[in-house]
């Protein structure tokens, strides 16, 4: 098999760790930022978590930041 | 040395793609002895003339969910006469081994739930005699197997084996992987062809299944397994959202480049909403294809139509939650809501405020009724409950209640066209070279809407009608190139030494046929299916199993392909 340098992320993201909400991951990614206003942030940036009704799990992407313009 | 089969007079598509030729194809032992232009000079047990037809190999249908359907038809009727001879059913992260008898009743509601199956007709099917892979492999064998058969090993029952109810709860421990390597080695021995995992899926009691808590570790760990036997991984990845689309697709790339393994998912559908997720999706794919990953997406030919009753639950109303949890009360509270003014305009204003099926944007106006239960109502059969509301000065959604009401329940109404009906597009699509055709769903969602004839679909819709493909290209896309993505061994090409699955069809009239109504589950229940057209004969490894004049044959040669 080949492997070339990797490609850059289209945006980033991270697994969520052990015990994660959205706080906790505003906390990590936007310390700078007024709390409430990053959560909203980091929700905004991830509608697709909203189906979740049980949490989240290990396997999920979280992104980071906004989308892309392309 | 005198063949079992001949097939003379044919035009050959072999699979390849090259250009079809006017020739014959004789078969001994179950394998294609000879295939060449003209006559071959070889005599035979059974010989069959296919003048003015086609000949190509059997077609292969990867992305079913005919595990339950096999315990009490070996054939996964009616699979065999839409020209499909081989299929793969366990998709999804969801089989019915390996599992242990402490489990089945979970996973028997969950499989149900997500694939859409009558409580009765699969309790009455089954007889649970197996817990390890292999024991399955010999109940779907025992009755005879019409079709081949490679069945996925589903991650969520891996990790239930090994961890029990806590799969659903937390990351798997350095044992418990090594545990779940193990097992799924004895599944591969055993004759699974791969195995398949989901991103997406919910249980009965709206917990993400097992294979949802398994970090990047675990999965690459089962990938190495998976690697030894050179067999591939089927994902079920979240469809609807172009970046975390393509966030997947890295991880399948890097699963694939770390492990040398085929990774396919599935489904991908065209919505009208969406229009940039599979552009994107496709450049995501062809950008990690040139790093030497092998992520081949699949997406199947017809749109997305879906019958339902006020009855039962029904998954695309999700995501309106009064009318969804209404759906999965009693009979009772069900009528009783359905009739109180209160309820009733709550269902209303949830109907007006989203207009969204699931994450399919439709106008819920547009349901038709499909199936009036009632004789005296017959005549509202296609009628939308827009036209229905108009009738009865009634909104839509309110009519659509009062006709169930009156009908105790038993009314079918039909969304038509809810998505991936722009054919236009998805020709263009599944012309692409890394797009595979599959995400059938056969054998699933069996009360919602018939999920068998996409193959004849292909040739009609975008063959015939819109020039997308040629019927060489059409046929290789059916077989070879599917067989490559599963790494199954000799067989979707008509070669010396390959399986004999062989169709003989009319390539201007093959077609699915509309989809009907048919009683033939096992405790009585109902099912959608459709009947093919233009399929004449379909031999499984060397042997007559089917044709349109006569119907199915005594043969059961049908294999499960990956056993040893």
């Amino acid at each position: 098999m080949s492997m070339s340098l990797p490609l850059p992320p289209v945006r980033r993201w991270q697994y969520p760790q052990q015990g994660d909400d959205w706080e906790s991951v505003a906390k990590r990614v936007m310390p700078e930022r007024r709390l409430e206003d990053a959560v909203a942030e980091l929700k905004k940036w991830n509608r697709h978590l909203r189906y979740h009704r049980t949490g989240w799990t290990p396997a999920d992407v979280i992104f980071t930041e906004g989308p892309s313009v392309e | 040395m005198k063949a079992d089969v001949l097939i003379r007079n044919a035009r050959i598509y072999d699979g390849t793609g090259d250009p079809s030729f006017m020739g014959s194809v004789a078969a001994k032992d179950g394998k294609v002895m000879a295939v060449g232009a003209g006559e071959l000079g070889i005599d035979a047990k059974d010989i069959h003339d296919a003048r003015g037809l086609a000949l190509s190999p059997g077609f292969i249908d990867p992305h079913t969910h005919f595990d339950a359907q096999l315990l009490w038809d070996g054939f996964a009727k009616p699979s065999l006469e839409h020209g499909v001879t081989t299929i793969v059913p366990g998709n999804c992260s969801l089989s019915l081994a390996p599992l242990r008898k402490e489990h089945r009743e979970y996973l028997s509601r969950t499989f149900r739930q997500i694939e859409e199956m009558p409580k009765e007709d699969f309790e009455k099917g089954i007889v649970w005699a197996w817990e390890n892979f292999a024991d399955y492999v010999r109940a779907v064998e025992q009755k005879g197997l019409g079709i081949n058969v490679a069945p996925l090993a589903g991650h969520s029952l891996i990790r239930l084996w090994v961890m029990g109810m806590e799969s659903r709860e937390r990351v798997a421990t350095d044992e418990e992987i090594k545990q779940m390597q193990n097992l799924l080695r004895e599944c591969l021995k055993a004759g699974a062809a791969g195995m398949s995992t989901s991103w997406v899926d919910i249980d009965y009691e709206f917990r993400p299944v097992p294979s949802r808590y398994a970090d990047y570790r675990e999965l690459k760990a089962l990938c190495d397994v998976l690697a030894e036997f050179d067999r591939p991984l089927q994902v079920l990845p979240e469809i609807f959202e172009k970046d975390v689309l393509r966030v997947r697709i890295d991880i399948m790339a890097q699963l694939s480049l770390e492990t040398g393994i085929s990774v396919t998912f599935s489904p991908m559908f065209e919505a009208w909403d969406t229009p940039d997720v599979i552009p994107a999706a496709m450049e995501r794919v062809e950008l990690q294809t040139g790093r030497g990953a092998r992520v081949t997406p699949q997406m199947q030919t017809r749109a997305i139509d879906i019958v339902f009753c006020l009855g039962e639950f029904v998954v695309p109303f999700i995501a309106n939650p009064q009318f969804e949890q209404t759906l999965r009360t009693d009979a009772a509270t069900r009528r009783e809501r359905f009739t109180s003014p209160e309820w009733r305009a709550k269902f209303v204003a949830e109907f007006e405020a989203r207009n969204q099926v699931a994450s399919l944007t439709y106008k819920y106006e547009e349901i038709q009724v499909r199936r009036p239960y009632l004789e005296k109502n017959k005549g509202f059969e296609g009628k939308t409950i827009g036209e229905l509301g108009q009738m009865r000065n009634v909104h839509p959604v309110e009519a659509m209640m009062d006709l169930a009401l009156e009908e105790d329940l038993h009314t079918l109404f039909v969304m038509e066209n809810l998505s991936h009906f722009n054919t236009e597009l998805i020709g263009e699509y599944l012309q692409h070279p890394l797009m595979e055709i599959g995400a059938g769903d056969g054998g699933a969602h069996l009360s919602h809407f018939a999920t068998y004839g996409d193959t004849g679909y292909l040739f009609s819709k975008f063959v015939r009608d819109q020039g997308n493909m040629s019927v060489e290209r059409a046929v290789q896309k059916l077989t070879s190139d599917i067989a490559d993505v599963w790494r199954m061994k000799n067989r979707g090409t008509i070669k010396p030494g390959y399986a004999a699955d062989l169709v003989i069809f009319n390539p201007d009239t093959i077609d699915r046929g509309p989809e009907i109504y048919v009683e033939d589950l096992p405790a009585g229940g109902y099912r959608w299916t459709r009947e093919a057209i233009g399929v004449e004969k379909v031999f499984v490894n060397g042997a007559l199993a089917y044709s349109a004049a006569k119907g199915y044959t005594d043969a059961a040669t049908g294999k499960i392909i990956c056993a040893a």
